[in-house]
């Protein structure tokens, strides 16, 4: 007992305030970062995302997304662009618990695109932020919610 | 039964590979409603496609992501014959593969 107490506490206090502790150690991929998915502000997921690298609004990349959203719980989003040098896309909504959604790193046999229905808890500002060499483009969309996805 | 469908299409000299999983995407913070508990978080982590064996995408995602997910991707090129894959691993460690010939 004494020792199962003082090894958590142990734990939680190396992974600091986000006691994710027993995320991390069932994650089974080391490239998964709870940190990344925690829930969190939406400065600190862009700035997690950005790495230092400028952040350029653009309009060559297509956000497809509906404007309005009857059901916040299957919001359906299309990301494309003509950019050639994209790594990664990642697309954040910006009033959920967790802003990130999903990041996805394409190698060079893709083309930029991807497809993917997302969850909204509120009307929100959607990003897709895509990581090219030297800088990241951005581009928003702003969806209107009429039922959250996030009830229960 | 496999927890993953995929389906691809030739498209003006592209594959698109469309897939839908089976999966709850629990992201730990909704209630029962008959015991008014939380359920615990699920959901897929990591989604990886591979095509004839080599990745071309690796999906890091969150419970952000809907119920049963979809996804779909484009390929350049691609012709009859070449193999995708489709694996994922979830917050409990669950896994799931699928593999695919284009037609």
């Amino acid at each position: 007992m004494k020792i199962n107490r003082r090894k958590f506490l142990k734990t939680s206090l190396a992974v600091g305030a986000t006691g994710m502790a027993l995320l991390e150690s069932s994650s089974a991929n080391s490239e998964w970062l709870a940190a990344d998915f925690e829930p969190g502000s939406f400065g600190a997921t862009l700035k997690q995302l950005l790495k230092g690298k400028p952040i350029v609004e653009t309009e060559k990349i297509e956000l497809n997304i509906p404007e309005i959203a009857e059901n916040g719980a299957l919001v359906p989003v299309t990301v494309s662009s003509s950019l050639d040098d994209i790594k990664s896309i990642a697309i954040v909504v910006e009033q959920n618990p967790v802003p990130l959604v999903i990041q996805a790193l394409l190698m060079p046999e893709l083309e930029t695109f991807i497809s993917a229905r997302l969850k909204m808890a509120s009307s929100s500002f959607v990003f897709a932020i895509a990581e090219g060499e030297k800088v990241c483009y951005s581009v928003k969309k702003k969806v209107k919610v009429t039922i959250g996805g996030c009830g229960g | 039964m496999s927890s993953i469908k995929i389906r691809t299409k030739r498209l003006d000299g592209n594959t698109q590979i469309r897939t839908l999983i089976s999966h709850p995407m629990e992201h730990g913070r909704n209630k029962d409603k008959t015991t008014n508990k939380f359920i615990p978080a699920h959901y897929i982590q990591v989604l990886t496609v591979t095509h004839n064996e080599k990745v071309i995408a690796t999906c890091n995602m969150g419970a952000g992501i809907s119920k049963d997910p979809y996804f779909a991707f484009l390929l350049k090129g691609g012709k009859p014959g070449d193999e995708i894959e489709i694996y994922w691993v979830d917050n409990l460690g669950n896994k799931d593969s699928e593999k695919h010939t284009i037609t």
